[in-house]
């Protein structure tokens, strides 16, 4: 009984919401929501891992236009391997400002970077990349509740942002991006910055900043990125700071990317067709001590059975240089095959 | 139909940027894996003689999401691995860990809370606190602090020490701590009917000064509204004089109880454990409200006087009678349990095994002390407090009529 409630509790809001676009109102016409989302099956096995894993998620986007000018945006996830949880993950109202500006309100990801301007389900290699992973508790990167300003040019190709966020840990966060795709032929350039200040310890808050700068090339088949990343570790910066007794004492880190794809389409009707993906990566957690670093492999494919339905398999190499010799770990290594449909 | 040479040759027509990066991402796989380096087997969260090793891991987003909520209690799953190889024992649970604490979520040591799947228990509890004790130096305090107050009578929470990984980088030495809720009663089997708990230090013992109940107090069961008892309880000592405070109180509050943990918390000189740390329960068996310790890491780190001024500690102090059966009761504790060669073998027994857990605490590892240095200040600690709150409790009790 008591875990049925506690269900009921975790399924209450995604029913109400199917529920509630099932009984509006004809005035609220099918036109005004549009949905996103997928329904995967993952197949998962880590280095040194209990075992391995078999689980099934789903995201669910959903967009309602209210009117001309104002939208609003909510998304849910749930993961079998959490438990029967949904993630309450984005909330927000959308202002059009024109046609080329907009104003967001909510919970939203913060821009910065190429791989947090798609969406997860979208990229060529299953997870994130290593880089992202390592950044994304430090809150450079992920979502937080802001203030977003977007100018998305329909004709000098230069798109920009800017936005203000915080959260309930009082870290303030201020991000700017720009992109062009004028500069360069058939290559988006951008620079993305983040600056934050954490309160980490009583009294004491860490000031942080983290610079992206990317190129990227997408097309109906060929895709690649190359980005590059500078930045502080709040975390490491702390402990840094006990241990120097200094407060100005920060760590940064450095890393790159490079991922490539293309589309060997093998039927223009049903987009049939098999995608090889291959990505180098390479993270210093700590400049002062460059040889400790890691690099990360992927050499991965995607069997498209249509548009929307993808068969997939990851191989994904982590190797850490321990700085003292020339040996690596491989923590963090796995191997992921996946089952997607997305719409 | 696009035959594979025909979509190889638009490949191959692609610009020349593209082309030297799939050749650089071709050419760099193979060339890392031939390149002659040494994979080796790592552990990146090594399990710590001694004690038990407790392996977080959560995905990058659960765990934004817990680092931008420091100050609510947001739950995100993780997986846990408890590891202690001494005892043969390796467990691995799917649990949800959020931010735990009152002031203690401000220090970066951070202190959690573990909520496992109902009938998937964890050391056999549903509900576990990882706490990180970050105003505790030693480690020591809570250990020699629930000891005495064990010793006093008073049920105290099981604590067990253990080594903290999330994600694999060291957190530092936790301790596992059962917290005070219905099924800890349970587990004791003392039945109860409410449950409230003492919080933010404004848990005051008199409505005077406009004291809110709802500010000092949280009702953790039933979960309602319902604070008539406590506020009865309060009314009655607010009301009350040295003269009739026993008489008022009887058939609602153990005050001998109140006594009791007076004395144990002065004689540990636990200075924040009479508007904070504490939960008043009542006891269903006794029909009477009573007092539950809980945290107390201060223990030993500060004096505090005899008689530590709250509006009960002070009608006490001026009723005589009340005040001879709370002098006595500290002299017993400071020669009973908590006499300094007792406590001091705990400490001995405790400190080498949390010694290399501590020891790479990077926490602490900053203020450059090892747990052996800790624990022998720990030891002067005791020492003082006891000779100093001895001496003053003999001629206190030398000087009543």
């Amino acid at each position: 009984m008591k875990s049925m409630r506690s269900l009921s509790r975790r399924i209450w809001f995604p029913l109400l919401l199917v529920t509630s676009i099932q009984l509006c109102p004809p005035s609220l016409a099918q036109d005004d929501f549009s949905f996103d989302g997928y329904v995967a099956t993952t197949a998962t096995t880590v280095y040194k891992a209990l075992h391995p894993e078999i689980f099934y998620h789903a995201k669910v986007e959903v967009q309602y236009k209210v009117n001309k000018m104002m939208e609003a945006q909510l998304e849910l996830k749930g993961q079998s391997n959490e438990g029967e949880r949904i993630r309450f993950r984005e909330a927000n109202i959308r202002v059009k400002l024109g046609k080329e500006d907009k104003i967001k309100v909510g919970n939203m990801k913060k821009l910065v970077g190429e791989e947090e301007m798609y969406s997860e389900e979208d990229l060529v290699t299953i997870d994130r990349t290593y880089i992202y992973t390592y950044i994304s508790p430090m809150n450079h990167v992920g979502r937080d509740i802001g203030v977003q300003y977007v100018h998305e040019s329909k004709e000098s190709d230069l798109d920009y942002s800017i936005g203000a966020y915080m959260n309930n840990s009082r870290t303030f966060a201020a991000v700017g991006r720009i992109s062009s795709a004028a500069l360069l032929s058939s290559t988006t350039l951008a620079a993305s910055a983040v600056i934050q200040n954490q309160q980490l310890d009583e009294g004491t808050s860490v000031a942080t900043v983290l610079g992206n700068l990317s190129a990227s090339h997408n097309d109906k088949a060929f895709y690649w990125n190359v980005e590059g990343f500078a930045g502080i570790d709040p975390f490491a910066s702390r402990f840094r700071q006990l241990e120097e007794g200094s407060t100005k004492a920060r760590v940064w880190l450095a890393g790159g990317k490079a991922v490539g794809s293309y589309f060997f389409r093998f039927d223009d009707e049903d987009h049939r067709g098999i995608e090889p993906v291959f990505l180098t990566g390479y993270l210093v957690p700590d400049t002062r001590n460059s040889k400790v670093y890691t690099l990360e492999l992927l050499v991965g494919v995607n069997y498209y059975f249509d548009k929307h339905t993808r068969l997939r398999l990851n191989i994904h190499p982590l190797l850490t240089a321990n700085g003292v010799n020339n040996e690596f770990s491989q923590v963090g290594s796995s191997a992921i095959l996946e089952f997607q449909l997305r719409w | 139909m696009n035959s594979p040479r025909s979509a190889l040759r638009r490949y191959l027509s692609f610009s020349f940027a593209g082309k030297i990066l799939h050749l650089w991402l071709l050419v760099s796989l193979p060339m890392v894996f031939w390149s002659g380096c040494d994979l080796i087997d790592t552990d990146p969260s090594p399990s710590l003689p001694g004690l038990a090793t407790i392996k977080l891991k959560l995905t990058a987003e659960a765990q934004q999401t817990l680092n931008a909520n420091r100050n609510l209690n947001v739950f995100v799953p993780a997986d846990l691995v408890y590891d202690y190889p001494e005892k043969g024992i390796r467990e691995r649970h799917s649990v949800e860990i959020r931010n735990a604490g009152q002031f203690s979520r401000r220090y970066f040591k951070h202190s959690y809370r573990l909520r496992m799947p109902a009938g998937r228990p964890f050391r056999g509890k549903t509900i576990l606190n990882l706490s990180s004790q970050p105003t505790d130096d030693t480690k020591l305090r809570s250990v020699l602090g629930y000891t005495v107050l064990r010793a006093a009578g008073f049920e105290v929470p099981e604590l067990e020490p253990v080594a903290v990984y999330i994600n694999d980088r060291y957190q530092g030495l936790h301790y596992l701590i059962e917290p005070i809720d219905r099924s800890f009663f349970d587990r004791r089997h003392i039945p109860i009917t409410a449950l409230f708990e003492a919080r933010m230090l404004e848990a005051r013992w008199s409505y005077s000064n406009g004291f809110n109940l709802r500010l000092g107090y949280a009702k953790v069961f039933p979960e309602d509204e319902n604070f008539s008892e406590l506020d009865r309880l309060i009314r009655r000592i607010t009301d009350s004089t040295p003269e009739n405070i026993e008489q008022n109180l009887a058939s609602i509050f153990d005050l001998q109880s109140y006594i009791n943990y007076t004395a144990a918390q002065v004689v540990i000189q636990n200075f924040d454990s009479w508007n904070n740390n504490f939960h008043l329960y009542h006891d269903d068996g006794l029909n009477v409200m009573r007092l539950q310790p809980w945290d107390v890491d201060h223990a030993y780190d500060s004096e505090v006087a005899i008689h530590p001024s709250t509006a009960l500690n002070d009608l006490i102090a001026a009723n005589l009678t009340l005040r001879q059966r709370y002098l006595s009761r500290l002299l017993e504790l400071l020669d009973g349990p908590a006499n300094p060669p007792s406590l001091i073998s705990i400490v001995w027994a405790e400190a080498p095994r949390l010694a290399e857990a501590y020891d790479r605490d990077p926490y602490y590892r900053s203020a450059g002390k090892t747990m052996v240095e800790q624990a022998l200040e720990l030891e002067n600690q005791i020492v003082a407090s006891h000779g100093r709150l001895r001496a003053e409790v003999v001629r206190l009790l030398a000087e009543l009529p």
